[in-house]
């Protein structure tokens, strides 16, 4: 593969061209241009980008490269440092400390992605990140992403991130940490799963009223030992909040309530097995998507819950619900009795199916319930996107089951589809 | 100068963007396809050239023409709207195939043009293609120069004060530098020099206490030591608790991976694949004994080195952790030239303004 070089190449190619033997010494001068560091064009940083994606173990092995790799790791923008690579948790502790004590502290580190899964054994690995982080007044001040994934490690120095004035995305999986507000002005996203946190005595857990510049919001399968009765999420920014099994002292607290103070929420998804008192002062007037995956008891409270939950979440377009609501709500069609249809701008509906079974009959008080409150909202298809037949759906019989709901109101043609969706678990 | 070249005179006809590779060849490109490219759009919106053949653009050393083709292939396709994620997903796998050596050159010429989308995206094949393989295969793939002599090659880690036991001291080096830091009594008596320190400090405490000033500092620092301890006590209940109840804690199976959150920042540090086992260089020794029983392990002979050297360690960990770093960079072979990382970071990398 000869590209262009200049013209110099060319006549070189050229005079080296002898029938016969040209082959031998062409090959030799072919294998002298292809002899060229391929890397070497590219400057440090792109260098970095690449190796952003590798762990930093073949990173800092890559200093055998040559002189030019020698020290390349030590600048690295981006670190992950991940144990699958080493046999032995205490040889991964002290590559950690080995890395973070040579790394050149006057460079950027934007990036850190820890992941441990075997048992550490001082478990002070974390927090000796963490500290090297706010330590190093360069990293402080660049750091900003950091991903903790550390099986059952316990944390101390979670408090002190907030030094770090650009930090905006933080992951923490699996930790044990004590409960204490996340004070970090600048974060935007914070993922928060499977972890564990030791709750003090107070009423009221409210963890993010510090980060006012909060964003996403997602807890999964945290557990939080306590014996508080609120858990508030006060964060004025916040566009995006998933909440799924949260559980307190390792059960699901029906005592406890969650309170919202999220005013520009655009998206919401909850999934459990059962559903948590909610509650919010302010409409959420900007809400778009709206989700909720809860395999429901067969009994009236938990679907009272949920119902005040759609309350709340009334203002949605985008409503995903899974088929249990459906038949829990089939099952108790009284508790619909008096109450108007919660959502007021629908503009899609799905469910969620986990196993592929015969299409969910909605009967039509339930439908009433759920549709009749969006003007517009027009039945269109029934659709099971795994099956062949699509089965339309009777518009009189929709119609008819409008027309119990007191406040329909049926204008305007905006086609909308009712879909039925696999979920994949 | 070019206002007659811009103006649009039928609704077919396109408007053509002329560059100028470093090798002198002009070419003429749709005016869309061109400014995808930053770099190209820059130019063309700051100097207001490149609607001429006698004003074209000149590109960056680093593109040259068969290259800017593959470029141009791409910004082509991408600039269409409408497409699906999948259709520009199918696209880039099959664009990215091709030799490494143009691998290189695309990521290069990417890189010149600011057209970060293909930056990123040749700097992941690029980094699929180097992780997995020995530093031989690396060399040899990449035509790497092997200049670095074997001793370098031997001990690329090593310390620059050349400490024979610097791997197998790097453990305690660690819990030392911690403990030290935070003034914390060892149960070990072997640092004997640092129990010394401490009772100075304590002894200024009972010469100062009360004064305000310098001794706030020491204070600090014996109150943060309390608290350590009491929360490393904790912590170790804790963890043993955690241990005790681990089978009886059935965390739920979903398994979040990091896949889960956004990929705001550049470094989608998210999808690293997992390494395998490189037969490279090992610099870490295995150890064969335990945490707590680290001291009792080990042979006496081996103990009483050890003795020295983590004496010779204590002396340095005793300075600041700032100065402990300028300690262990100073005398480094190489000067690292701090890299900024800031927006124009990759502008000042190129001599190609030059050519203007």
């Amino acid at each position: 593969m000869v590209t262009k070089r200049g013209n110099k190449n060319y006549l070189r190619k050229g005079r080296n061209y002898v029938v016969g033997e040209g082959s031998n010494l062409r090959g030799k001068e072919k294998e002298k241009r292809d002899k060229e560091d391929r890397l070497s064009n590219l400057p440090d940083e792109l260098i970095h980008r690449i190796l952003s994606t590798i762990d930093a173990k073949s990173c800092v092995q890559m200093s055998v490269l040559s002189k030019r790799w020698r020290n390349l790791w030590t600048t690295l923008p981006v670190l992950n440092l991940q144990d699958t690579s080493f046999s032995d948790p205490v040889l991964f502790e002290s590559f950690v400390d080995h890395v973070l004590s040579h790394r050149d502290s006057s460079t950027n580190l934007h990036v850190v992605n820890f992941e441990s899964y075997d048992d550490l054994q001082e478990g002070d690995v974390v927090d000796s990140i963490i500290d090297y982080i706010t330590d190093t007044p360069t990293v402080t001040a660049s750091i900003r992403l950091l991903s903790i994934l550390a099986d059952q490690c316990v944390v101390g120095s979670l408090p002190d991130l907030s030094l770090c004035q650009s930090l905006t995305t933080l992951n923490l999986s699996r930790i044990c940490a004590e409960a204490t507000p996340f004070e970090i002005v600048s974060l935007k996203s914070l993922y928060l799963i499977d972890c564990n946190f030791e709750c003090g005595d107070e009423e009221v857990l409210d963890l993010f009223e510090d980060c006012v510049n909060l964003r996403r919001l997602s807890l999964h399968n945290c557990n939080y030992y306590g014996g508080f009765q609120t858990f508030r999420i006060h964060a004025p920014q916040l566009t995006y909040l998933s909440i799924s099994w949260m559980r307190i002292d390792e059960m699901f607290n029906s005592n406890c309530d969650i309170e919202l103070f999220t005013p520009k929420l655009q998206h919401f998804s909850y999934s459990d097995s059962d559903v948590y008192e909610f509650s919010s002062d302010e409409d959420l007037l900007s809400l778009e998507e709206f989700n909720v995956d809860v395999l429901l008891d067969e009994d009236t409270d938990s679907l009272v819950q949920l119902i005040e939950l759609f309350e709340i979440m009334g203002s949605a377009k985008f409503v995903t619900l899974s088929t249990s609501i459906i038949e829990v709500m089939s099952m108790f069609p009284d508790e619909l009795d008096g109450r108007s249809s919660p959502f007021t701008r629908l503009h899609d509906f799905k469910l969620n199916k986990d196993t592929p079974s015969s299409s969910t009959v909605v009967p039509p008080k339930v439908m009433a319930y759920l549709f009749g409150g969006s003007p517009g909202f027009w039945f269109n298809r029934w659709k099971d996107k795994n099956s062949r037949d699509n089965s339309e759906g009777d518009p009189e019989e929709f119609q008819e089951a409008l027309s119990l709901q007191p406040f329909f109101n049926p204008r305007g043609v905006r086609n909308l589809t009712l879909i039925v969706d696999l979920h994949a678990g | 100068m070019s206002d007659a070249a811009m103006e649009v005179v039928k609704p077919e006809m396109k408007s053509y963007i002329w560059l100028q590779t470093a090798d002198g060849s002009i070419q003429q490109v749709e005016e869309e396809v061109a400014m995808f490219c930053p770099m190209i759009c820059q130019e063309v919106l700051q100097t207001g050239m490149g609607f001429s053949k006698a004003y074209a653009i000149s590109l960056p050393q680093r593109v040259n023409p068969a290259i800017l083709g593959l470029i141009l292939d791409y910004c082509r396709f991408h600039l269409v709207s409408g497409r699906s994620n999948k259709e520009h997903k199918t696209f880039d796998e099959k664009f990215i195939r091709m030799d490494i050596k143009k691998l290189c050159e695309l990521t290069s010429a990417a890189d010149s043009l600011q057209l970060k989308p293909l930056v990123d995206l040749t700097s992941r094949a690029l980094a699929r293609i180097i992780e997995g393989k020995s530093p031989e295969e690396i060399r040899e793939t990449f035509h790497l120069p092997d200049d670095l002599t074997e001793e370098e090659k031997l001990e690329p880690l090593r310390n620059i004060t050349d400490d024979p036991h610097i791997r197998l001291l790097n453990r305690l080096y660690a819990r030392k530098r911690k403990e030290l830091k935070e003034r914390k009594k060892l149960k070990d008596v072997e640092v004997e020099e640092e129990p010394k320190d401490e009772r100075s400090v304590e002894d200024l405490l009972s010469f100062i206490n009360g004064a305000d000033g310098d001794t706030k500092e020491a204070r600090t620092n014996k109150n943060k030591k309390k608290n350590r301890r009491r929360k490393d006590h904790s912590k170790d209940l804790s963890s043993k608790n955690a241990h005790e109840n681990d089978t009886e804690l059935n965390p739920l199976p979903c398994s979040y991976h990091n896949g889960n959150f956004d990929n705001a920042l550049e470094a989608s540090a998210s999808k690293h694949s997992r390494m395998q086992n490189l037969p490279a260089v090992n610099f870490s020794p295995k150890f064969e004994f335990i945490d707590g029983d680290i001291d009792d392990d080990l042979d006496p002979a081996m103990k009483e080195e050890l003795d020295r050297e983590v004496e010779d360690f204590a002396r340095r960990l005793n300075s600041d952790w700032p100065e402990r770093m300028q300690i262990l960079s100073l005398g480094q072979d190489r000067r690292l030239l701090p890299i900024s990382m800031n927006s124009n970071g990759s502008t000042h990398m190129y001599t190609s303004f030059d050519q203007r």
